[in-house]
Order: C-alpha cells, then sequence, then structure tokens
C-alpha cells in the first residue's frame, strides 16, 4: 500500500488538517516531484514523455494510431511578428544598405585613440611638425603683447570656481571641470572685447557635427563626429606661415610606424558616404569659419599622457579645414592652395593645456612628395600643481576592526588651496592669445 | 483497463489495413501532421517542411539574416590561421576585441551540471581575454613582425599575456618570460635547410628550430592552435626530428612526437614566479575559487609515500581525425 494511502487511514477522523488533506487531489509522483535534481538526463526525457503519452485522450490517441485528421479544432500557433515599430528606424549594414561600398574606408571619430599619438594623426594629415614645440612666432607675439587688468586674480578666481565651488558633491570629476575650465576662460577672453571689437564677431556651437574625407595613397579616410565646442567667426583667419616656409616642407618625409600600420586603430566600415564632407554649418550662415574647437577631457583619458586627446584635437581642426576647402574648390580638387586655410584647437584637461595650429596648405593627399600641410603643437602647459592629493582622514568609531566594518572611515575633503599652488598665468596668456588671434 | 486498451489497438489494426487499401487519393487528402507510415516520399518531405517552419518561427528572418552577414565578417580580418572555422572563443562575439568580456564560473561542472572534481567554488570575478593561439606566418619569404605594445595580467592563466600590434590588427599572445613593451617579435612558417637563430618570443615551425632549444605553445596538430606548455613558466625542449616528426620533452618528462610543421614559441612562458607566491592567508586560496580540504582524518594507504614508475612510453600525434595517441614507439 502507498505511504499516501496509510496516512489517509490514519488521519480520517482525527483533525482538520486530515480532512483537507482527505479532500485535497491526492499527490502522486508525478512528473513535477521527479524531474529535480539527481536524475539522468536519459531518465529525465523518458519520464517527460511517458508523461505525455499518459496525458493524451482516448480519442486522441484513436485517431493518431488510425493517422485520421484530428475531430477538433486544433488551434494553429500565432506567428510572431518579424518587426516592431520601435525598430523601424534601424538601417540594415550590409550589402542591402545604398551607402554600401566594396572598397573599405577608415574612420576616425571621437572615440578613436590612435596608438601613436600625434605622430601617426601627422601622417594621415599629411603634415610637418612645426615650431619645435612652440606656438607659431605671431602668437607667441600676441601672447606677450596683451594685458589684462588683474589677470592673475581673475584666473585664479575662475580656477577655484571650477575646481571647488562648481558642485555641493565631494569630488568634482575631471570630465566636469575640464569643461567648465575651457568655458569659464572663453568667458574670461571675450572681455577684451572692448579693446578688440573683432571679438564680437564670433558665435560658439556645442556638439556640431564636422565630416572631412580624403584619400591617403589608395586608403579614404574619414573624419567625423561631434568633437566638441567649436568657436567660429565671421572672416577666415590668416596664414600663420610664409610661401617660402611652405615651400620648404616639399624636402620633409613623414614619420614611419613599421611593423605598425599608419592606419591601425581606426575603425573600418564598408557602409559610409562618398566624400562626406559637411562643415558643420549651412549656407546662409553669419558665422560659417571654424576659428578653434575645444575639446576637453571628457572619458578621462589623460590620467597619464595626453598624446591621445592631442591627436584628436588635430584631427578635427584638420576635418574642420578641409571640410572648408572642399566646400571652396570642390570635392575632387588636387591642388595647392595659394590661401591656405588656418584652424585652432585647445585641448584641455582643466589642468594641462595643449594649443594647435594647422594651416591647410594642399589637398593633394594622396602621395607623400610634395608640399605639406603645417602643425604647431604646444603640449605640457601646467597650469597649476595638481600633485596634492585629496585629504584622507581616518575616523576611528566604538569597537574595533573585527566587528566593526566602519572602523576606518575614509572622509573626503577638498584640498582648500586647490589650484592655488604655482600658478603659471602665462599658459593662459597663451589661451587668450589663440583666442584673441584674428581679431587683433 | 488492459481489455480495453486492447481493444482499441485492435480496432487500430483493423483500420489501418482499411487505410492501406485506400487508393492514393484519399492519403492526399490527410494533413501533412499524419506520420510517415502510410504516405509516400512525398508526403514525408511535405510533412517534414511543415515541420520546420514551425520550429523555425523562433529565429525572425531579419536576425538570421544580420547573423549570417556577422558570420561571414567574423574574424575574417583577423586571424591569419588556416583552420578559421575550429576557432571556437569562449563567448560567441562578432568581432575580435581586445575588451575582456563576462564570463560565468562552470566550477568544475561537465556539460549534464554535475561536479566533476571537488574543492572548487566562489572566488574574484574574471572576466574573459581572447588570447589568440594560433601563431600563422607566411610559408615563403620574410617573416611576419609584430610590436610588443604591452604586458598585462590575465585572471583566467597563471602565464601573462602580451598585445601584439602588426598592420591594422592587434591580438593578445601568451607571453614569453623576458617580454616587454616595444620589442619586434617574428612568425614564420619557413622550414629551411639551416636552423633559424631565433629570439625570445618569435614563432617558427618546429622543424626550423635547433635540437636543444626551449620552446612553449607547442601545437600538437598543425594549424590548430597551441595546446600544450602554455602555463606560467613552462618550457618543452626539442630533443630529436626523425623523418618528418619532432620529439619534445615537456615540463612532466613525458616525451611526445609531433609533426614537424607545428608552431612553437622559443623561450619560457611568463609567469615563471607562479609557484612560488605565497598565498598568505586562507582566505585569498578562496579568493582564487579554491575551497578547503575536508577536515576528516584518513588512514594512509597506497597513495601516499614515493613511487618509482617506469617512463611513459613517447606519444605520437599523426592524423588530427583520430583520437589522442594511436602510435606508440
Amino acid at each position: 500500500m502507498p505511504s499516501s494511502m496509510t496516512t489517509r487511514l490514519f488521519l480520517k477522523s482525527s483533525s482538520l488538517a486530515g480532512s483537507r488533506l482527505l479532500t485535497g487531489p491526492l499527490i502522486l509522483p508525478g512528473q513535477k516531484w521527479i524531474l529535480v535534481r539527481g536524475y539522468r538526463p536519459e531518465k529525465k526525457r523518458q519520464i517527460r514523455e511517458r508523461g505525455k503519452e499518459q496525458r493524451k485522450t482516448t480519442a486522441r490517441k484513436i485517431y493518431e494510431t488510425l493517422d485520421l485528421p484530428s475531430p477538433y479544432n486544433i488551434p494553429t500557433k500565432e506567428k510572431i511578428a518579424d518587426f516592431h515599430p520601435r525598430y523601424m528606424n534601424r538601417v540594415h549594414m550590409n550589402e542591402d544598405n545604398p551607402h554600401y561600398h566594396e572598397e573599405k574606408t577608415y574612420i576616425f571619430n571621437h572615440r578613436c585613440r590612435l596608438e601613436e599619438g600625434v605622430n601617426q594623426a601627422l601622417w594621415l594629415t599629411k603634415s610637418k611638425l612645426m615650431g619645435e614645440g612652440q606656438l607659431p612666432e605671431r602668437i607667441q607675439e600676441l601672447a606677450s603683447r596683451l594685458e589684462m587688468p588683474d589677470m592673475e586674480e581673475r584666473v585664479l578666481r575662475s580656477i577655484r570656481k571650477c575646481r571647488q565651488y562648481d558642485t555641493q558633491s565631494k569630488l568634482i570629476p575631471v570630465d566636469r571641470y575640464s569643461y567648465a575650465q575651457n568655458i569659464d576662460f572663453i568667458r574670461l577672453c571675450q572681455l577684451m572685447s572692448g579693446q578688440y571689437p573683432g571679438l564680437l564677431q564670433r558665435a560658439q556651437s556645442d556638439g556640431y557635427y564636422v565630416a572631412g574625407s580624403w584619400h591617403r595613397g589608395d586608403e579614404q579616410i574619414q573624419v567625423r563626429g561631434r568633437s566638441g565646442l567649436l568657436v567660429s567667426s565671421t572672416s577666415p583667419l590668416e596664414r600663420l606661415a610664409s610661401p617660402e616656409e611652405v615651400a620648404e616642407t616639399a624636402s620633409h618625409t613623414l614619420p614611419d610606424f613599421y611593423p605598425l600600420a599608419p592606419t591601425i586603430d581606426l575603425l573600418t566600415r564598408n557602409v559610409y558616404k562618398d566624400n562626406h564632407n559637411f562643415s558643420g554649418f549651412y549656407e546662409g550662415s553669419p558665422f560659417p569659419h571654424a576659428h578653434t574647437l575645444f575639446i576637453h577631457d571628457a572619458r578621462n583619458w589623460c590620467r597619464n599622457t595626453m598624446q591621445y586627446l592631442n591627436a584628436q584635437g588635430l584631427m578635427f581642426a584638420f576635418a574642420n579645414a578641409m571640410s572648408r576647402a572642399k566646400l571652396q574648390y570642390g570635392a575632387d580638387a588636387a591642388i595647392d592652395l595659394d590661401e591656405p586655410i588656418v584652424t585652432q584647437s585647445i585641448v584641455s584637461t582643466g589642468v594641462k593645456f595643449a594649443f594647435i595650429q594647422v594651416q591647410l596648405n594642399t589637398l593633394n593627399m594622396n602621395s607623400n612628395d610634395g608640399i605639406k600641410n603645417m602643425v604647431w603643437v604646444d603640449e605640457g602647459n601646467v597650469m597649476y600643481s595638481d600633485h596634492y592629493p585629496v585629504v584622507f582622514r581616518i575616523f576611528k568609531t566604538h569597537g574595533n576592526r573585527h566587528t566593526k566594518p566602519g572602523y576606518i572611515k575614509k572622509m573626503h575633503r577638498r584640498d582648500p588651496d586647490l589650484g592655488c599652488r604655482e600658478l603659471d598665468v602665462n599658459v593662459f596668456r597663451k589661451f587668450l592669445a589663440c583666442y584673441v588671434n584674428g581679431a587683433a | 483497463m488492459m481489455s480495453t486498451r486492447n481493444s482499441i489497438f485492435q480496432l487500430c489494426n483493423v483500420f489501418r489495413t482499411l487505410t492501406l487499401s485506400r487508393n492514393v487519393a484519399v492519403q492526399t487528402a490527410l494533413p501533412a501532421r499524419c506520420s510517415s507510415l502510410l504516405s509516400t516520399h512525398k508526403h514525408t518531405t511535405l510533412g517534414l517542411s511543415h515541420k520546420v517552419s514551425f520550429s523555425s518561427l523562433v529565429f525572425r528572418a531579419s536576425t538570421v539574416q544580420t547573423l549570417n552577414v556577422v558570420e561571414k565578417e567574423r574574424h575574417r580580418d583577423f586571424h591569419t590561421s588556416l583552420t578559421l572555422e575550429r576557432f571556437k572563443p569562449w563567448k560567441k562575439t562578432p568581432e575580435y576585441t581586445l575588451r575582456p568580456l563576462g564570463k560565468k564560473r562552470i566550477t568544475s561542472r561537465d556539460h549534464t551540471g554535475r561536479v566533476v572534481s571537488g574543492r572548487r567554488g566562489g572566488g574574484a570575478k574574471r572576466n574573459y581575454r581572447m588570447v589568440d593561439f594560433k601563431r600563422v606566418g607566411p610559408v615563403e619569404g620574410p617573416p611576419m613582425e609584430e610590436k610588443v605594445l604591452a604586458v598585462r595580467y590575465d585572471p583566467n592563466r597563471t602565464a601573462n599575456i602580451a598585445i601584439v600590434a602588426g598592420g591594422n590588427k592587434k591580438r593578445y599572445i601568451i607571453a614569453s618570460a623576458n617580454m616587454e613593451p616595444g620589442d619586434i617579435i617574428r612568425t614564420s612558417g619557413h622550414i629551411g635547410r639551416m636552423t633559424v637563430v631565433a629570439n625570445e618570443g618569435d614563432a617558427y615551425p618546429l622543424g626550423a628550430l635547433p635540437i636543444g632549444s626551449l620552446v612553449h605553445c607547442v601545437e600538437i596538430y598543425p594549424g590548430e592552435g597551441a595546446i600544450r606548455v602554455r602555463s606560467g613558466g613552462t618550457s618543452a625542449q626539442i630533443l630529436r626530428k626523425v623523418g618528418g616528426q619532432v620529439i619534445l620533452q615537456l615540463p612532466s618528462k613525458l616525451q611526445i612526437s609531433v609533426n614537424e610543421r607545428c608552431v612553437a614559441t622559443v623561450g619560457r612562458a611568463s609567469g615563471d614566479q607562479h609557484n612560488r607566491m605565497v598565498i598568505g592567508k586562507a582566505g585569498r586560496s578562496r579568493w582564487f575559487g579554491r575551497r578547503p580540504s575536508s577536515g576528516l582524518w584518513q588512514r594512509k594507504g597506497g597513495w601516499a609515500g614515493r613511487k618509482i614508475k617506469p617512463l611513459p612510453p613517447i606519444k605520437v600525434y599523426m592524423d588530427p581525425s583520430k583520437k589522442g595517441t594511436h602510435i606508440t614507439v
């Protein structure tokens, strides 16, 4: 006799629970009770199939064994729709796409970290590094000439604002204060508009889209994306180097990265627009000429080196000039420009600054021969000493370290002198000179 | 009950004979759901197709298309190895990536979910790195050169791994003992008349290397990927070459004979301090996923004490289609 039957007899007139057991369904070792861990998979499969057989009705057994059509209307399975309105704007990135090409292109965007840094960007843009780590002479002269009342105090106040009084949170992250520092320095520079009214002919556009494309040898290179904050003006910048200096660059040889290819770390895509050039401004825009591009450390790349961000600043500044030139001279023009196009970019982590000037001399980018474009990179400008860490205070509670997890408590306190140690105002002078360039 | 069941089966037999005697036109009117006993070949195919269409509803048409494209593109532009189909990364991903991927522990469970060996479980989370064990170089011409960018730690193995780059490609390989960033390593598939003068970290076929040299990351069959001697600080020694086969001595003193076209990396694998690492406390051992041994007292038996056994015979790997060793010399 099974055990359940004995319990039935035993609990026949004993208690309420017993009566409930009797009225309730009889628990048999069914499918759900057997399919627990410990059985072999073959045994599990056997049990499952046996259960399916047992659950069939007699009528179903008959018509299945006789291979007759079923007397009941078995509902057909509903077909699952293979589309959803939410995802209808997605496009195929394969051969069906109208922009599909068999040849791949190399794409640079704001997420690309070039392995070789600025050197690799110099090869990609076919340009020569000028100035030996200094700004162009004209801008150096401008930096020494410019004067602002209470410059040191104003700079100090703006640094304190960005590093200490910006938010109430304990620590201000890099991506916030580097952006805020750029914005605040631009505001300071704009105060010079009384002396230089050309500064009023400027416009800021944050998150604008730029696209520039050219060929290096057999490979097409495209720079595109939302790079940073662009300050554009009504008039283009003047040239930085004389035509004689431009003609000298023909003898320059571009850097070599063997065994790495110069296009390493760029994205390779088959779906792209051919000759995709867009300056970010439509026709009729009052401020069409890209003046300075401000890039901040949004992804905390510059903990050790600034080379990735510097390369990004160079590539996007070059793309600004290239898209302007393609608009002016046509997409297929491979000529040396009589009036070179000049753009700037300022890369900052809030503490360290790099000033980059680009002069586009030629659109003949295919070969490594001929005259080159020019690039000035002034990097490693440290605004103030940031070596002092945030103060940690050890805070002891009652108990000991075995009983209380909060025995040693870290307490963040902001450094009250942050940004005030070893302030270098000359870095701001360079910033000011780059901004005022074109208006003075 | 039994009597009713018997009667049903009898009925079935009667009807089956009836249906068999009917003409074909009646059979065609039957739905495709019927079993293939009665129907002709045509009907069986029809029925199959119907079933397949039902089961394939789960896979949407669009996803299948994109998956196909991804499969085509996958590893095509990165891996230079000959046997592309056999590359099985731990997780199916559309592209080769240097980014560490999330991973679930199996804690010594096999495919049925049972414990295979004890004392495993818990520990710190680990991420999977796609290490490329296939060092395939050009058979003719100068060797392929790559630059070491960084040497990094890998929680999934005792050796360190290195990021190397050549051309437009980057990948992880097992680092050799003295590898440093900036080194240039060579990979070749050429077996010349003379043996090569190889530096540490270079990969050559075993037939091209001199007798007595130390190697790691040894392939068992050509083009399959390194399987032997991958753990930290280990190395195998080339003993002799016999008729297209190379005989190696593994760290366990076992001798194997493999094809001379099998690629191996010169030098010792990195992480030689692995066996001297001081764990320090019992809790740190748990961080590595090792559980403590049983506290039960057990009498020492035959397993304890020193045993002197004869050396095992040479293992010969000749045909990749056969499993294990099939010739004993």
